[in-house]
Parts: structure tokens; C-alpha cells; sequence
């Protein structure tokens, strides 16, 4: 029986980690394996390194990184699973957020700006970067990564606009009014309807028209969105505001004070 | 003759968690001369099916390790957990119908008769 000693180990270590062996528990593991081997199959006073070599081929078909790649797959696919988990919450209670907080404004309840809230932060800030990241592990080519991402992009800008403009937080107005404080929504809203119009439906488009299969419903899908995104950019004020300092004021602030700075005004 | 690895895919993990129901505690070489052992050479797993699979058991719990210096190395024992034992219960109820489904749709039976 051969007695594996520290230059051996060290050797198989250095060779495993040159092979692309890098989790460690994996190292751990296939260094006791080959250890055994030696010890089992190896003679006293076999020769130690032609014996590794020939018993480390049997390990692998093509070169022994496929190990790793193997071990690291079911880990992304053990991750991949847990973020659908949380994606389903998360698209859940932003179903529950928007639903509950369509309902309560109807019934004129306090409670509604923070179930829209919820509903809106989580659509934007977990539901949607998830969806990209599940979605990500089955992208083909640079084509689907520009669609998938431009279209998160777009729909992520949309959305956080749009939480600020039911919110009726301030600066969230629909006119151009650059050096005021509506400028940084303003631009997130256009880069949002930009991003959509001149990159996303194109690329989806183009993509979609090359299938027979898909070729109908990526031309109705893109008119649609091109509607849609015409009607946003309708609502959007793009010229220069003449206005008082006075409404400029009363512009940038909540629904909820506006009337009565306004009654104070008219005083 | 031993059975081709296309053939074993997908009953590695039953295979896995079985032994370890009938070992209290195995290292990964030990679970690979076993299978050679009780299948008379006919099963042979190899270290790139061995070690993924079980890093995927680790993983979603359904084993547990323990560590142990064997002179300059460490060994990794392996052992299941409770999840891993109803896991192992649910798995060979499920092969066993696969089995049975098999026999039935191959007509092996009545060929074999």
C-alpha cells in the first residue's frame, strides 16, 4: 500500500486547481478520491505520478473542468430556483399593491398611495430585475440580451415616473422645465419612452419578423407599443414654460396642498 | 456488462440517497466501490456524475457533512438529513412505478416468458 505523503497532496492540489478545480468542497472531495485511489491501487513503491495521471482521464471525457462546470450548474440552477420563487412574490404583491390600491382609491381610503407604493416598488425594484435575470440564462444571442434589457430598461424608468406621478410627488410634471426640479424626472421619462421607441421595438421587431411563427404577433405587438409610447409622449409638454414664480411653486408641490396655497394666493 | 451512462441519468440521485439510507455515513470514493460492489461491477459511477450530484444534494438539503482529517487531508462524510430521508422514500416509490410503467410499455414480461 502505497503512503501518500505532503508533496503528493500538494502536487494534486496544484494540478487539480491548474485543471480549472476551483469550489472548494469539490477540491476537497476529489483530493481524498484520488488519495484513496493511490492508497488502494497503488504499490509501495509504485511511481506516484505516471499512476495519477492514468487514474485522473478515467475521471473526465473531454478535460476535467467539466467537473466544475457541472457542480457550478447545479448550484446556478439551485439560485436560478430560488429568484423564480421570489419572482412570483414579488409579481404577487405587486398584483395585490396595484389591485388593492385601485380599490381603496376608489372607496377615497388613506391607506391607498402605500399600496400603490408597494405595488409599484416591487413591480420596479424586484419583480422586473428578476424576470431579466431569470430570462438571462436563455438568451442565444447579443440580440435577445439588447430586446430583454432595453425592454427592462424602458419599463423600469416607465414605472418609477410613474410611481412619482401617482404619488403626486413633487417635480413629477409632464413639461419640460430644465434647471428646475422636474428636469431629472423629465429626463428619466423621456430616456424611458427613447429606449422603447428606438431601441426596443426595433430590435423586437426585427427579431420577431424573421420567424414565420412570431412574424404576426411581433407586428401587432409593436403597433401596439408604438401607440402606446405616442399617447405617453403626447401628455408630455415639451415646451418651455411661461409661468409666474408663484405657479412654478404651486406646480412642484403635492395635490393634497396645492389648494390651499392656491386659496392663500387668491387672498 | 455495464450499463451505458445514458441509461443511468436521472437515477443517480436514487441511487445516492439510497445507499446513504443504508449507511449511516459515506465518502465519495467508499459510494463509488460500493454501487461496483452490490451491482457486481454492472453500475459504475463516475467521479464527474459522483461529485456534482452530490454538491446538488448538499445544496437542496437533503444531505448533510461532517468533515475528518485523514492525516494531511480532509474527508467529507456524507449522511441524510430528515428532508433527505423522506426525499429517498418519495424517489423509490417513484422508480419503482417508473419500473413497473416500463416493464408494461416495453412488453418485457411477455417477451421474457
Amino acid at each position: 500500500m502505497y503512503t501518500i505523503s505532503e508533496e503528493n497532496i500538494e502536487f494534486i492540489v496544484k494540478d487539480l486547481q491548474n485543471r480549472g478545480i476551483e469550489t472548494e468542497s469539490l477540491q476537497l472531495n476529489l483530493l481524498d478520491h484520488i488519495c484513496t485511489l493511490v492508497e488502494k491501487n497503488l504499490e509501495e513503491n509504485g511511481d506516484f505520478e505516471s499512476f495519477y495521471y492514468s487514474a485522473i482521464k478515467t475521471f473526465y471525457k473531454k478535460e476535467l473542468y467539466e467537473i466544475e462546470e457541472a457542480t457550478r450548474n447545479y448550484s446556478s440552477h439551485k439560485n436560478i430556483f430560488i429568484m423564480k420563487k421570489a419572482m412570483i412574490i414579488s409579481g404577487a404583491c405587486s398584483a395585490a399593491g396595484f389591485i388593492g390600491g385601485s380599490l381603496c382609491k376608489i372607496m377615497l381610503y388613506r391607506i391607498t398611495d402605500f399600496l400603490l407604493f408597494l405595488g409599484f416598488a416591487s413591480f420596479v425594484l424586484l419583480f422586473l430585475p428578476l424576470l431579466f435575470i431569470v430570462l438571462l440564462k436563455d438568451f442565444k444571442s447579443k440580440k435577445d440580451l439588447v430586446i430583454y434589457s432595453s425592454g427592462t430598461l424602458s419599463l423600469m424608468l416607465y414605472f418609477i415616473c410613474m410611481l412619482m406621478k401617482c404619488l403626486d410627488w413633487p417635480s413629477s410634471n409632464m413639461q419640460l422645465g430644465l434647471g428646475h426640479l422636474e428636469s431629472a424626472w423629465l429626463i428619466m421619462w423621456l430616456v424611458g419612452l427613447a429606449v422603447g421607441s428606438f431601441v426596443f421595438i426595433p430590435s423586437y421587431l426585427m427579431a420577431g419578423i424573421r420567424k414565420p411563427e412570431t412574424k404576426n404577433a411581433a407586428i401587432i405587438t409593436s403597433v401596439l407599443l408604438i401607440a402606446f409610447i405616442a399617447v405617453q409622449f403626447r401628455l408630455t409638454n415639451l415646451r418651455p414654460l411661461r409661468q409666474t414664480n408663484q405657479h412654478a411653486f404651486i406646480q412642484d408641490q403635492p395635490v393634497s396642498v396645492k389648494t390651499n396655497q392656491l386659496a392663500t394666493y387668491t387672498k | 456488462m455495464t450499463y451505458s451512462p445514458e441509461l443511468l441519468k436521472g437515477t443517480l440521485k436514487t441511487i445516492i440517497l439510497k445507499l446513504l439510507a443504508d449507511n449511516k455515513k459515506m465518502y465519495g470514493y467508499e459510494i463509488t466501490q460500493k454501487v461496483k460492489e452490490l451491482t457486481r461491477d454492472k453500475i459504475q459511477i463516475t467521479e464527474g456524475a459522483l461529485y456534482p450530484t452530490l454538491h446538488a444534494l448538499e445544496t437542496e438539503k437533503l444531505v448533510t457533512t461532517q468533515t475528518e482529517y485523514i492525516g494531511k487531508r480532509i474527508r467529507k462524510y456524507y449522511s441524510l438529513s430528515p428532508a433527505g430521508k423522506t426525499k429517498t422514500r418519495e424517489k423509490l416509490s417513484e422508480f419503482s412505478e417508473f419500473v413497473n410503467t416500463m416493464i408494461f410499455l416495453l412488453d418485457i414480461k411477455s417477451k421474457t416468458a
